[in-house]
């Protein structure tokens, strides 16, 4: 449970600065997606039904403030939670090279998927030009940075797990 | 001589010996005498020591003291220094807000239609969208599909309320249309946006006469948008060798990056059509 409120705080935290930092002091092509990020870390090392429920979460914060109908980021994300727990029996996702591969992936279907639902919408970005080196450059900036993220974000979780042992332990 | 003679006598003779001897350096004063200048001449190096090290002593003593002093004065002033160019920050930051609000307000006034200034609290968090949301909703009497706009130009229009918040689509997002036209010609167009800083004027004809640095207005058509706002300015013209349109590129009048504050144009929103269905059931 202290986990996941954890992963709260930093959803909610990763949100803000997606929403107040990032169009600040980001070019919209250097701006990756710390929710992906937060959702692949959970989706890798817990359980699948956690990781479930977090992707709904972020997918419904995600919503807010987009011109999108019929819940497209947390379909999204709920699916890239499920293809990342189904991975993780079959792909050593502590080797940061899969780490980056999957999580280049992961962005690639995000922006494949923002544009297929404008498509849908008959809207769409006018340019196809601008959204396809958009795409590009998040890839590679998800797939280089990504995996840096994630190791910060073990670390985190190898704290929090001492520090339950060590309270425990003080408990008993 | 009695012992009470001698009594008077001594008195009187150190009395004189005093007298005489004012009375001889009152005849030479610019000189020192023999004795005083031997008692001088002996005192006077021992008196320039000591005072030369009580001096020292008391210069670093004051040095010191002082010095404690300084260190103290130095950080109360560069604490002093600090708060004050955090005041500065804070009035040159009110003083800009105030610039922002009087052409607001000014702007405010050259429209007809009332208008709520709302500030804005996010940008869209995907990076995917030009949306942004402001702190005014359903309780401060927006609703959806109203204009909003700045003392620069038309921002956008709100595509979903909140009670306190609203959701608005701004012009530089590929989902916004607006209807306008080029200020100098009249030539009409759509202007969508593309995702970027930058707008597209659509369906310009070929034949119309559009060049860089005229401003697009616009129209009213379709009634969210109110008639006459600035939009943008033509940045590039692109007639290609075929085809019945040509290709404007927009820059938008407003600064998006800057953007603080924001005005949401309250008017009711256009009326849709009634579907034929709802019409025969109000009949």
């Amino acid at each position: 449970m202290r986990t996941f409120i954890l992963y709260l705080v930093l959803a909610l935290g990763a949100y803000l600065c997606q929403t107040v930092l990032y169009p600040a002091f980001l070019m919209p092509e250097l701006r990756i997606d710390l929710f992906l990020v937060l959702l692949l870390h959970f989706s890798f090392f817990y359980e699948r039904s956690k990781g479930l429920i977090l992707a709904l979460f972020l997918g419904l914060l995600m919503d807010v403030g987009l011109p999108l109908r019929g819940c497209f980021f947390p379909l999204i994300y709920l699916g890239i939670a499920l293809l990342a727990s189904m991975l993780r029996q079959n792909l050593n996702l502590h080797s940061r090279r899969y780490q980056a591969f999957f999580l280049g992936l992961c962005a690639l279907i995000e922006g494949v998927g923002v544009r297929t639902i404008l498509g849908l919408q008959d809207a769409g970005f006018a340019e196809a030009g601008y959204f396809l080196r958009l795409l590009a450059w998040r890839t590679i900036i998800t797939a280089l940075v990504g995996p840096l993220l994630l190791a910060g974000l073990e670390r985190v979780d190898r704290y929090l797990s001492a520090f339950i042992v060590h309270q425990e332990s003080q408990e008993v | 001589m009695t012992s009470q003679a001698r009594k008077f006598i001594i008195p009187i003779l150190i009395f004189l010996l005093a007298l005489s001897l004012i009375s001889a350096n009152l005849h030479s004063r610019e000189n020192m005498s023999f004795f005083e200048s031997l008692v001088v001449g002996i005192t006077s190096p021992v008196q320039k020591a000591v005072w030369a090290i009580i001096g020292g002593v008391g210069s670093v003593w004051r040095g010191y003291f002082y010095l404690v002093g300084l260190e103290k004065e130095n950080k109360a002033l560069k604490r002093e220094l600090q708060e004050l160019k955090l005041q500065m920050n804070r009035y040159r930051e009110a003083d800009l807000a105030n610039e922002r609000l009087r052409a607001l307000l000014n702007f405010k006034k050259s429209i007809a239609t009332p208008l709520l200034p709302a500030q804005l609290v996010a940008f869209d968090p995907s990076g995917w969208f030009q949306t942004i949301l402001i702190d005014k909703g359903r309780n401060d009497g927006v609703v959806q599909d109203m204009a909003v706009v700045s003392s620069e130009g038309l921002v956008g229009r709100v595509i979903g309320v909140g009670n306190h918040h609203s959701k608005v689509l701004l012009i530089l997002d590929g989902n916004s249309a607006v209807d306008a036209y080029i200020q100098r010609s009249r030539a009409r167009g759509v202007l969508v946006g593309l995702g970027l800083e930058l707008c597209l004027l659509k369906y310009v004809q070929r034949n119309e006469d559009v060049q860089v640095g005229d401003q697009i207005i616009s129209s009213g058509m379709g009634g969210v948008f109110p008639k006459g706002l600035l939009v943008g300015t033509v940045q590039e013209v692109v007639r290609g060798s075929s085809g019945l349109f040509q290709r404007v590129e927009v820059e938008p009048a407003v600064n998006f990056s800057r953007l603080e504050e924001v005005l949401v144009v309250i008017q009711p929103p256009p009326e849709k059509p009634a579907m034929a269905g709802s019409q025969k059931r109000l009949e």
